[in-house]
């Protein structure tokens, strides 16, 4: 592809309907309140005396973030305990989540939610998995998007500005299929994925209470081959899925299916539902206003 | 909050230094995947013999600190292996099994606590067992859970152990660690696949 085929990819402005944003900054908005929520109800791992002493991890980290501990310092040398500084971080982050769910100031308050997620985060380094780096990731499209432009407050008081989202969307895109696509690399260069062993072990997560007991099934492990193999196909052909318009539902509803299951077998419901989310953001809204389509057809 | 959007040249920044972060980031841990395999594949025959120490890193202020920083603040650098169970398989707990009853009883070792590295046991310790029930002497276990797969859900594990420090005699019942055999050996064996509650 040459250089301007592939800037054109960025810069042609194609994108026109902005749902996709608009469902995009209210389904996270959503998603925080049950994040954040998590953590706080969970503090005690990351702070005053946390099960796994900050020092200890801090030794894992190699990036110059500003932890939590970090804010409770700065706010002790304005004579704050930690118990005060944590409730009003608290009240910060949830006017914060809801001025993005309603669209004011969201670009900023996603900034926000970042670099509190991260400072969390870096206290809370063992704690962390999928879902934690997926909601870094959604949060940072959250602040390049001008998602408080669209069915919003915000309006109400301000014209609405023209702006491309061509570029970012486009981006968002391919990041999603980098991750899918490595995801299933680093699977099929296991054997265990391909001998249903993975598989196996997977839907035997320890602390997963399933749906429905599947230990029957361990009678016929060809099953597991199967949607061992299944789960891998999907996840390194998800971005020659996504690309062509053809196949980009079936992809999407293939991979949709994966996080439900997922979901409901490892009962990993935040990361789920993120996942969802992404794709639906990604793929699942047309580029072109329905309206405009129609005039055009 | 504007340049993201109307500044064509800084939008053409952001993507192409995020395209290049996000595939560099992930060959590199893919290669990593790639080397940690067949590692696990050459010592899995000889699982009581690994120690491995830490590797401790300070944070420091170079370019390449930069962007780490920066993608991890933006998730750029998320290891997308997430999920692939035995290329983590260098992770091993220091743990003795009981067998209570149909079930099974899993003590963590005292050196397990190494004071030196107190908090980050989980990633750099062996295992092995001690009166290994003879129903599943020929599976393979799966303790072998890495940091990567640490979530908060997985709470109960990490409150077990620091209990079995603190208070060791009151929480042998506590102990939430799952057996399962191998795929491949589950219709020979008559192991229970349980949870230990």
């Amino acid at each position: 592809m040459r250089l301007e085929n592939w800037q054109s990819l960025f810069l042609k402005e194609e994108v026109e309907n902005p749902n996709f944003l608009i469902f995009f900054r209210i389904a996270m908005g959503v998603l925080l309140i049950f994040y954040f929520y998590g953590i706080q109800s969970n503090l005690f791992l990351f702070v005053n005396n946390p099960l796994i002493s900050a020092e200890s991890q801090r030794m894992l980290i190699h990036y110059n973030t500003i932890d939590l501990d970090q804010l409770l310092k700065w706010g002790q040398m304005l004579h704050f305990d930690s118990q005060n500084i944590l409730r009003i971080l608290f009240v910060v982050i949830w006017i914060a989540v809801v001025l993005l769910l309603i669209g004011l100031f969201s670009q900023w308050a996603a900034f926000f939610l970042l670099i509190i997620s991260v400072a969390i985060q870096s206290n809370g380094y063992y704690f962390l998995y999928g879902a934690d780096s997926f909601i870094r990731i959604a949060l940072f499209y959250l602040i390049l998007f001008p998602a408080d432009r669209y069915f919003t407050i915000r309006n109400r008081f301000r014209t609405q500005n023209t702006n491309t989202l061509t570029p970012y969307k486009r981006l968002f895109q391919i990041h999603l299929a980098i991750a899918y696509f490595f995801l299933g690399l680093n699977k099929a260069i296991s054997k265990d994925w391909w001998n249903g062993e993975d598989m196996w072990k997977s839907l035997h997560s320890y602390y997963s209470q399933p749906l429905f007991d599947i230990d029957f099934l361990g009678d016929y492990p060809s099953l597991f081959v199967l949607l061992g193999i299944l789960t891998v196909s999907i996840e390194l052909l998800y971005p020659i899925g996504v690309w062509f318009k053809k196949t980009r539902k079936y992809t999407i509803f293939l991979i949709i299916c994966l996080h439900l299951f997922i979901l409901w077998q490892m009962n990993l419901y935040l990361f789920s539902t993120l996942m969802i989310i992404l794709n639906i953001t990604c793929f699942c809204f047309a580029d072109k206003n329905k309206v405009r389509v129609g005039i055009e057809n | 909050m504007k340049i993201f959007t109307t500044n064509k040249g800084f939008q053409l920044f952001i993507i192409y230094s995020t395209l290049f972060l996000v595939l560099s980031f992930n060959f590199f841990h893919f290669s990593n995947n790639i080397q940690k395999y067949r590692q696990s594949q050459s010592i899995s025959k000889n699982v009581s013999s690994i120690t491995r120490t830490p590797t401790i890193k300070n944070a420091s202020f170079g370019l390449g600190s930069l962007l780490k920083t920066y993608s991890f603040y933006t998730g750029i650098n998320t290891n997308f292996s997430l999920f692939s169970p035995d290329v983590s398989n260098q992770c091993f707990w220091l743990i003795t099994v009981y067998k209570q009853g149909d079930s099974l009883l899993v003590k963590p070792e005292k050196e397990l606590f190494h004071p030196t590295y107190e908090g980050i046991r989980f990633e750099s310790y062996t295992y092995t067992f001690i009166d290994y029930p003879k129903a599943l002497l020929n599976t393979d276990y799966q303790l072998n859970k890495n940091r990567s797969e640490f979530s908060i859900a997985q709470k109960h594990v990490l409150d077990s152990i620091f209990q079995q420090k603190y208070h060791a005699d009151s929480v042998k019942s506590q102990l939430y660690f799952y057996f399962l055999p191998r795929l491949k050996d589950f219709p020979n064996t008559n192991a229970q696949i349980k949870k230990l509650k």
